[in-house]
């Protein structure tokens, strides 16, 4: 039964980095107790700006799974572009690594910026500063 | 403290200032009684202080540490039993319950959408909720408990 998860679901053209059914499942369900952290509930629009690959992936399936609505940003618009899709969208969280994402980001609702490092499980516990 | 127990408790929005005699002398109150309450006027910070606080003592409640909302609760009388029946009691749906028990198994969202007729993409949702209302992190985590409450979970 096991053997089927190890089956791929995404080849990155970059890195040739493989990720497997398994790997999908479960790090889009570590992100998405990640967004709802954060207070991600059923409705809200959420940003993704990430450039195509299994980040993009993981992050979409899990503002689906978190219950938000996905809005997706091409990576390669320009500042002033992407500023105006996120003014637009009315979005208060995005998920973005890109310099010009976040900037872009400026003088609009988004009051929540996750990277991707932020929506995998490095901060487990409450417990500590 | 790396510690991780199940909980519920939301990220700080932004950095927790001082405090530190409320934390320490909360802390050791935590230790001994079984009920404190946290008094003041509106904003001044008591919730933010208790979560604090939930945290700090998350390594000595194996269990876990559970934030109740009371304003979910309409009814005063449930006000005792809501806590007590506690997040990891009975919270989950048949479904959830259902899937819980084939995450046992190893089995992939799609495997066990195939398995159940659902879409991955619900299976996905499902699993999503099943971990808030345990307060888990992983997929793992609902396996391994799930193996635990076999019983509870297995499906009849």
């Amino acid at each position: 039964m096991g053997d089927m998860d190890e089956r791929i679901v995404m080849v990155d053209s970059g890195t040739g980095l493989k990720l497997t059914e398994e790997q999908l499942d479960e790090r889009s369900a570590v992100a998405t107790v990640q967004l709802r952290r954060r207070g991600v509930r059923a409705g809200d629009t959420v940003l993704i700006c990430l450039p195509v690959g299994p980040d993009l992936l993981v992050a979409t399936d899990a503002v689906i799974a978190a219950g938000g609505v996905v809005w997706p940003l091409p990576a390669d618009l320009d500042t002033p572009t992407l500023h105006d899709r996120i003014k637009e969208s009315c979005a208060r969280v995005m998920v973005s690594n890109l310099p010009q994402a976040l900037e872009a980001a400026d003088e609009t609702r988004v009051r929540i910026i996750m990277s991707v490092a932020d929506l995998t499980d490095s901060h487990p516990s409450p417990t500590g500063c | 403290m790396t510690v991780h127990v199940p909980h519920n408790l939301p990220v700080e929005p932004n950095p927790f200032v001082g405090r530190a005699r409320d934390l320490s002398e909360l802390g050791s109150l935590v230790r001994d009684e079984r009920v404190i309450t946290l008094s003041g006027v509106g904003g001044i910070g008591k919730s933010r202080l208790s979560l604090r606080v939930a945290a700090q003592a998350s390594a000595r409640f194996a269990d876990g540490v559970w934030l109740v909302e009371p304003a979910r609760v309409g009814d005063p009388a449930l006000m005792p039993s809501v806590p007590a029946a506690g997040p990891r009691q009975g919270g989950l749906t048949t479904r959830e319950r259902e899937i819980a028990a084939l995450l046992t198994r190893g089995l992939s969202n799609r495997a066990i959408g195939v398995e159940l007729v659902i879409s991955p993409a619900t299976v996905a949702r499902h699993v999503a909720n099943i971990m808030d209302k345990l307060g888990f992190d992983t997929r793992s985590q609902i396996a391994v408990w799930a193996a635990e409450h076999g019983r509870e979970t297995g499906r009849s």
